[in-house]
Order: structure tokens, then sequence, then C-alpha cells
């Protein structure tokens, strides 16, 4: 048995067709979503094929061994920040942000590799650093790692991207080890900072969005419009949904995003409560097998890849789900897998390779 | 268990505590307020759009356009959704079309609802120049306007159309129900960029548009009637006026004419005063025009003959301690019944009043239809006033035998002349001709109410007799025409006020009929409140004239008035009831070679009564031309066929 499992690399069918079942969902959602606005069908005939290159991304990161990622991380993560360099000196505006790089008809965002990068060069770290606490110098260097692309990012400026870092950071100080004192020390820090940030360093349409979160039904035609209507949605949506097709809100086009950052509500919508109940169940089980990888995990560096790609996750599901039934303020996080969008879906399926590649080697001595 | 394992399990509790908040939440969303928001999003996808029907047209008896729905649009905003209202403003003032000013429109596009109308029922060319200005949030629908082609042309009897197209006057209003349609219904869905899609075609809530009216109305003897009215009101400065032109054989009414009058097309820059329809919605004591019902009541009753003479007491009669007298001071002795009409004596009338006594004078008045509205359709027609005589006083019978003590419509005066004219029948007034539909079929027609006899042929022939001679010789000499012999009679009405009849407000009218031995109509007017003159005779019977005269020739009615050849009985007849002109001349004018009609002209004029024999030219006279006017006034002439 043992030598078996040894000398075979065990593969988790169920957390890999968990993640396609929710890309497949996502696809059915966005043609929903657009049909009756783009009866072309370009866009879901775009996210099949991101689907299509994002499993054999899978595929291809979960061959390579986990390992060999760590000794090329540094060139991935130079490779990465040098793109978002190139984006902020000869980058396109687009949006008002630079952000994208156009090549051909298609166009990527550097920044979502960038997750994975930073991930693979955080693990690699770590990997290195055992010590039950990290010290002044390691926390710094965690820090820095992290901070670099971040700093990129948000001179692009893109809020919402730059912010789902903010997991990394999470991990690295939750799971790399920080001593109650400096726990204290920060929350404190954080007490004082946010207050002082709201005021001193958020733009005014940030604040808005704040406010507006905290009492969306104050300006229903202006910022809190998107909250609104997605709340409109869902809510309008039941038990049991409209139907295939059926969703009214997005189809006339009342939910702005609807099949990009908002397609939670077209879910809630046309699905119903039952609908939302089960996607939200295969991401909890997608999860809940990602943190059973990092558990059973052959050695720390892989242990910590997968707790900083599952973070992305745990972090983008809670925080888009969480913006459309208006319990967090509105920000640009897609939901994953299921949101349109090359860059995003790429990545995680690059993250779910990542996963299930340390997952599968957690006996195999190489 | 390792550290990274708690820390594992911690995330995992986090995350289960995460998941129960959101369910919970989702729960509250989707199953507790889900009524909440299904109807919020109803209320925002859905829209019940009325489609409104086409309003039919009206047409004149010829089939002439007096009102019509013309292609519009309308043009509505949602002030929200336009960010520089002072910009927008501006740019719309500017078209002129529009008619609307930069500040009018800023104070609509202050409004907080998502729906302000900008402009109602603009012609095309007006819309589609505003559509040129691409102004973001402002939207277009189509409307029908309603448009009157001959502007104030029947105005007060066509009515106008709000602005929500409820007709609100006129024969708009009482023929609302046929002219409007029925409105269809549509749900439509809307976009959040308020875009509209149909959803479920137009189906069974298709519009059903209204059907067209044809009216009695003639225009061009509406025109004729309007210029003659408004012509009197203006020569006499009047405070207003009605006139009535009424085909005597079947009630129809080929003019209705008020004015004060306005423009529909416009219908708010007037007023209450300019919208009535003095015709049917004011009442008025008749006055003088009333004592043919009178006179009618005493024929029939075999009271009086037009020869008997009546003793009319030096110009005044006491009743009960009231002194009725002579309009204008006049002072009359005796004179017969058919002269007591001529020169509309009061007392001579009065006389005739006691003599029926108040139930039966009550009773003819009932039949000549005052007190009882005609039922014509038009909105708001006043009944008038007539007491009953259990509440007369002891003067009732004389004030109301000399048309005092009661009020009246005009169209009530009219339709009791029309009873005279038509040999003792009444018919009722009608305006509405038929409904009928986009192929010109009859849909509805108004029943006619059957006619009744109120007093026999005889008696009214004899009226009519009397009512030519108000023409020939008496008070109405002023509506006589050349071509048709005209009877009808004055009327100068005190108009009454609190305690009293004012000494200066009259109300001058003129009612009869022409030709007055085979009527073909029936017209009155009236002129409220003349001031540069007093007597119907003055006033209102000259308007008579116009119309008459314009009406008849219009109508092509051949001239009643023999002009070729005359029957010898009927000429003399006729002859000696023309009442000698003042003489202005001395000598006696040359007839030979005159038609009948002609010669009797120019010997009045001359002041001579005639006395002809035989028909056609005249051959020779007696005394002959240039000879000094004889003593006698007569001239007899010998008339032969011309060839």
């Amino acid at each position: 048995m043992i030598i078996r499992e040894r000398s075979l690399p065990t593969l988790d069918w169920n957390f890999i067709g968990t993640a396609i079942v929710i890309a497949a969902i996502g696809v059915v959602l966005i043609y929903s979503a657009t049909w009756f606005t783009d009866p072309n069908l370009t866009v879901v005939k775009r996210q099949i094929i991101w689907v299509g290159i994002g499993i054999a991304l899978l595929i291809a990161f979960m061959v390579v061994d986990y390992r060999i990622l760590f000794d090329i991380a540094p060139i991935l993560y130079g490779i990465g920040l040098l793109l978002l360099v190139y984006l902020l000196v000869w980058g396109q505006v687009t949006a008002n942000v630079r952000s994208w790089i156009h090549i051909g008809a298609f166009q990527f965002q550097p920044s979502e590799f960038m997750k994975i990068f930073t991930a693979l060069m955080l693990a690699r770290y770590f990997e290195s650093n055992d010590r039950a606490y990290l010290n002044f110098k390691s926390f710094f260097t965690a820090m820095a790692i992290i901070g670099a692309p971040v700093g990129l990012i948000i001179i692009q400026p893109d809020f919402g991207t730059a912010a789902s870092f903010f997991p990394l950071i999470a991990v690295a100080m939750f799971f790399g080890g920080i001593r109650p004192r400096v726990w204290a020390a920060m929350i404190l820090a954080a007490l004082i900072s946010i207050p002082a940030g709201y005021f001193f360093f958020l733009k005014p349409y940030q604040r808005e969005r704040i406010v507006i979160f905290l009492n969306p039904e104050r300006d229903p035609l202006g910022s809190g419009y998107q909250v609104t209507q997605a709340k409109i949605a869902i809510g309008s949506g039941g038990i049991h949904g409209k139907g295939f097709k059926q969703g009214t809100q997005a189809r006339l086009d009342f939910i702005p995003e609807h099949h990009t950052d908002f397609i939670f509500s077209v879910l809630g919508e046309e699905w119903g409560f039952i609908g939302v109940v089960i996607v939200l169940g295969l991401y909890l089980f997608l999860i809940v097998q990602a943190l059973t990888f990092a558990k059973h995990a052959r050695d720390r560096g892989g242990t910590f890849l997968v707790i900083c790609l599952i973070s992305f996750v745990i972090f983008h599901v809670i925080i888009n789900v969480a913006m459309q039934i208006g319990v967090l303020p509105t920000t640009g996080i897609p939901l994953p897998l299921i949101s349109y969008g090359g860059s995003s879906t790429l990545m995680f399926f690059i993250a779910v390779g990542l996963m299930a590649n340390v997952d599968m080697r957690r006996f195999v001595n190489a | 268990m390792t550290l990274s394992q708690r820390r594992v399990l911690m995330i995992s509790a986090i995350l289960a505590a995460w998941a129960v908040v959101v369910v919970a939440r989702l729960a509250q969303v989707q199953l507790v307020r889900n009524s909440h928001y299904t109807n919020r999003a109803q209320r925002q996808q859905e829209r019940t759009l009325a489609l409104n029907p086409v309003r039919g047209s009206i047409l004149d008896a010829q089939g002439r356009v007096l009102a019509e729905s013309v292609a519009g649009e309308s043009i509505y905003a949602d002030p929200q959704s336009i960010p520089n209202h002072a910009a927008v403003a501006k740019k719309l003032a500017s078209v002129r079309g529009l008619r609307v000013t930069a500040s009018e429109i800023q104070a609509k596009l202050r409004s907080q609802s998502a729906f302000v109308w900008i402009a109602r029922q603009v012609p095309k060319d007006v819309a589609d120049e505003v559509r040129r200005l691409g102004i973001p949030g402002l939207d277009f629908i189509e409307e029908h306007r309603r448009a009157y082609p001959r502007g104030a042309l029947a105005a007060n009897v066509v009515g106008y159309v709000g602005i929500d197209g409820d007709g609100l006057a006129g024969i708009e209003h009482s023929y609302d129900t046929h002219i409007r349609g029925k409105a269809g219904k549509v749900t439509v869905l809307k976009d959040a960029r308020r875009g509209m899609y149909l959803v479920g075609g137009e189906g069974p809530n298709r519009p059903v548009d209204g059907h067209d009216l044809v009216l009695t109305i003639d225009s061009v003897v509406q025109f004729i009637a309007e210029k003659a009215l408004s012509g009197a009101v203006e020569r006499y400065r009047a405070a207003g006026g009605a006139a009535i032109v009424m085909d005597a054989r079947d009630g129809a009414i080929l003019a209705m004419a008020s004015v004060p009058t306005f423009d529909p097309n416009r219908f708010s820059e007037a007023g209450p005063a300019a919208w009535r329809n003095r015709a049917v919605q004011d009442s008025y004591e008749p006055g003088s025009t009333f004592k043919i019902v009178t006179a009618a009541a005493g024929l029939e009753e075999g009271i009086v003959t037009p020869s008997q003479m009546l003793d009319c007491g030096d110009g005044s009669i006491r009743i009960a301690n009231v002194e009725i007298r002579e309009h204008s001071g006049k002072r009359f002795q005796f004179l017969s019944f058919s002269d007591v009409i001529a020169h509309s004596s009061n007392v001579g009338i009065i006389r005739v009043a006691l003599s029926l006594g108040e139930r039966r004078l009550y009773d003819y008045v009932r039949r000549f239809g005052f007190g009882e509205r005609t039922g014509i359709d038009l909105p708001g027609e006043a009944i008038g006033l007539l007491r009953r005589p259990n509440r007369w006083s002891q003067v009732s019978s004389a004030s109301i035998s000399i048309g005092q003590e009661l009020s009246a419509t005009p169209l009530q005066v009219v339709r009791a002349m029309g009873v005279v004219a038509n040999g003792g029948v009444r018919v009722e007034p009608r305006i509405v001709d038929r409904v009928v539909d986009a192929e010109g079929r009859t849909i509805y027609k108004p029943k006619r109410v059957a006619p009744l006899r109120v007093v026999s042929e005889r008696t009214a022939a004899v009226l009519n007799e009397l009512l030519k001679g108000v023409v020939d010789h008496g008070t109405g000499s002023a509506a006589a025409l050349e071509e048709h012999v005209v009877a009808g009679k004055t009327g100068t009405a005190q108009k009454a006020m609190r305690g009293g009849y004012s000494p200066d407000r009259v109300l001058a009218s003129f009612a009869g009929y022409v030709p007055a031995d085979r009527p073909r109509l029936v017209i009155l007017v009236s002129v409220d409140e003349p001031r540069l003159e007093q007597y119907g005779g003055k006033i209102a019977a000259p308007a008579f004239r116009e119309i008459a005269e314009g009406t008849l020739r219009y109508l092509g009615v051949a001239p009643s008035v023999p002009q070729r050849s005359i029957d010898i009985d009927g000429l003399a007849l006729a002859a000696f009831s023309q009442r000698p002109a003042p003489a202005t001349r001395t000598a006696v004018p040359d007839l030979l070679g005159l038609d009948a009609r002609a010669a009797v002209a120019a010997a009045t004029a001359s002041g001579l009564l005639v006395e002809a024999v035989g028909s056609g030219v005249v051959k020779s006279q007696q005394p002959t031309a240039g000879e000094a006017l004889p003593g006698n006034r007569r001239i007899a002439l010998v008339l032969a066929e011309a060839r």
C-alpha cells in the first residue's frame, strides 16, 4: 500500500473536477447573462476558450514538480515585476488604469499572474525559514516580496487587484507566525490608521463607496446603484430562481458588469437560493480539500504554497459574495472561475493545478 | 497537532463562520424578503403603456373637417439622467416650435420624479428638430394632437380637447365616448437605459380608433351667421350674442354662433366666458319674441282674431297695483290684434293673456317647449325658468305673456318660432346627424323625437300673417329681404337684476323664419347688452337679414317673391299688405316694363299702394309717369306677359 502510494503520484480527481464544474457553471451563467445584449455570443465563446486554456495550464502546472517551480520562482517573479514596470512606462490606459497588456485580439493582466509568482516566491522563502515565529528580518523580507508587486499595482492604479494580495500578507503573518504581542500592536495600529487612512489617503470616490456601502439606498441611482440592483436581482430569485435565461435584471442591463464582477447576482436571480447554496458548497468543498492538502503536504514549502493559493480563492469568494449581498463595499474582485475574464480564469486554473501538484507529491521523495 | 495544523483548523472555523453569515444573509434576501425584491424588480422593469387611440374627426354636414387628429409627438425627460439642466434648458428653449422658455424647462427638470413632460403633442418636424439636438435623457412618444383647421369656426359648438385627450367642452365632450375610441394597453420591459422592449405584442389590447362625427352644421352657413353676429356685436359694442340657423323642416341646426368665441387650437388662452355656448347655455328673458306664444294661444282658443280691435289703454295697464307700460313710452288707443303684434304692444297682448287665464297660458307656454330642454346633443344646456301657475303672483300671467318672469335659451326660442314656421308642429332641434366609422358606414344615429302638434294649422297660418306684418310694416322691418317674405318677431328684453329690471341693460333679439310661406330657415339673433342702441328691430333684425339672405342664396332657394310673373290675387294681397313708406317723391314713377315685384317695390318706395291686374310685366299704369302723386296714394297697374 505504502509502496504503491509512494511510487504512483495520486491525483485528487474530486478537487480538479470541482474546479472544472465551477468553471462550467460560470460559462452557463455568462451565457445567460449576455445572450440578450450580445447575440453573437462572443463573450461566452471567449470564456470557453479561456477555460480550455486554463485546463491546459492546470495540467502543465500540475505535471511539473512544484519544487522545480520553487527553483525558478525568482525568475518568474522577476519577469512579473518587469512586466508591471513595463506597464507603468508604456502601458495603455484602459478605464483609467494601466493594467492590461494587449497581444493581438487578447489582452491580459500581468497583475493576475503576479499573484501566482508572488505566492511561489513567498512559499519558497518560508520553505527555508522554519521558525515557529517570524523575526524582524524574516517578517520584512516576506513583506518586501509581497510589497514590491503591490506597490507597482497601486501605482497603476488598480486598488482592487492590489487589495487581493492582502491574503498573502495574512498568510505570511498568520502561518509564518507572529507573536501575540505583535498582533496586539498591529490591531492597535489598524484601529488608528483606518480612520486616518479614510480621511487622508482615500480618494473621494473611494470614501463614497464606503459610505454607500453603509447605506446603499442613499444614492440608488449613483454609486449605490450596483449594490441595490444586485440585491434586487438576488432577492427576486427566491428559492428556485427564475430559471435559465429568465433573469430579467441582468438581461435588461440593470446590473452593471453582470457577466464579470456581478455574475453572482445572475446566479442568485436565475438559480435562486438553492443554486447559490450549491455553488457556495462547491467552493467550500474546494477550500476544505485545499486545506487538507496543506495539512498533508510533504514539506513546509508545499503547505505554504497551497495556503497562499487557496487564500486567494477564499478572499475572492468572500469579498465578491459579500459585496453583492451588501455585506461589504463594492470592489473589482471577480468570482473565482465563474466571472468572465481571461487573466483571472487562467490564474485560478493555475492555482488549482499547483494545489493538486502539492497534493499529488505529498508522499513522493525526489 | 502541529502549529500549522492548528492554524488550518482556525482558518476552517473562520470560513465556517463566514459561510453561516453569508447563507443567513442570502436566506434573508432571497427567502424572507423575496416578494419585496420581486416587486421592486417588476416596478423597475415593467411598464404598462396606454396605447392611445386616434380620436375621430368632427365633420360638418358637407363633410368639411371641423376637428381632426393629426400625428404629433410628445417629449419627456428623466431629469436625473440629464447632467447639465441649465445647458439642456437653453438648448430646448432655442427650438421655436416648442414654445417654452429655458426657465420653464429648468423648473420642470427640478422635479424628483424620473418622468417629466417637456412638451406635449408637438408637430413631427419640431420633434425631429429636438431629436437632432441629441440630448441624452430625452425621449419621444407618439401622441396625436387635436387640430381645428377652421380655427374659431363653430368653436362654441365643437368645443375642445384637453391635453390628455378628454373632450372638455362642446360636441367633443358630449360625444366623447363615440369619438375618443378605446385605449389599448401593452406591457413592455424596460431596461436600465430606459429602452423599451415589447413583450406581448399588441394582441387583444390594441387601441380602437374613435368614430367620426357628422354634424348638421354647415360651415358656410356657420360662417355667415358668425360674421353677421360678430358684426352686430361689434357695431353696437355689445357684451356678446348668439345666433342660430335651423332648418325649419327637420330641426337640423345649420349654424350656431356665440360671441365672444375662441380658437380651440389654443383654447387655454381664452376663458370660460369665451368657451360658453350662449345659444344653449345661457337663458334670458325672451321679451317680446315670446308674444308669439300668447298670440298663438289666443288665436287657438278663439279669444282673439287678427282684425279684432283691442283697447290698448293709452299706453299702460294696471294689474294689482303694478303698472305695465308700452316699450319706449308709446301710447296706443285701439289696435287691431294684428297691429298689436306688428307694433309689439304690451298692453294689447296682456289683454289676450288676461282673457286666457293662467292655466291655459301656462299650458301653451309648456307646449311651445318652454321650461323644457331641447335635449340637443350639447353639454350644459340650460332649462330656463318657468314657474308653475300655483307659484304665480297676480301679475305673473301678464308678465309672462310679454316674455318676462320666465327665461329661455336662444335655442328654446328658435324651437318655439319653428312651431309657427311648421304650421303648428314642434320639431326638436338637432345638431349631430350621425356617427360613422372609418369606411363611412353609419354606426349610430341620434334618435329623433316625433313632431308634436302645438296649435292648429289654421292658427299657425294666421300667426304667419301676423309675423309677416311685423317685418312688413312693424318693428321688424329691418329684417325684410328683397327676394323673400320674412316673418318674425322682435324682442327687446330688459335684463332682470336683483330687485327689478335694469334700465339700460337689454337683450335685443329677432327671431323669425323665411321664406314666410314655405319656410326653409328659422333664424334667431340675440345681442346681449348693446351699448349704442337698444331695440331688437334695429340691432338684431339687420343681422337676421344678413344671415337669411346669405344662407338662402348659398342654399340656392329660388326667390319666393315672384319676379317675372305674378298671380293676380296673390299680388294684390301682397301689395296691399305693403304699408306705404313716407313719401319721398312728388311725382309718379315710371313703372312700365317692370316685373310685378320691381314695380311694387318702386311704387312703395314712392309711397304708393298698388292695385294690379294680370301677370307678367307692367303694360300700363294709372296715373302715368311724371304726374303728381295722387291724393289717395294709389296706383293701378295692368300687367301682361312680356311676349
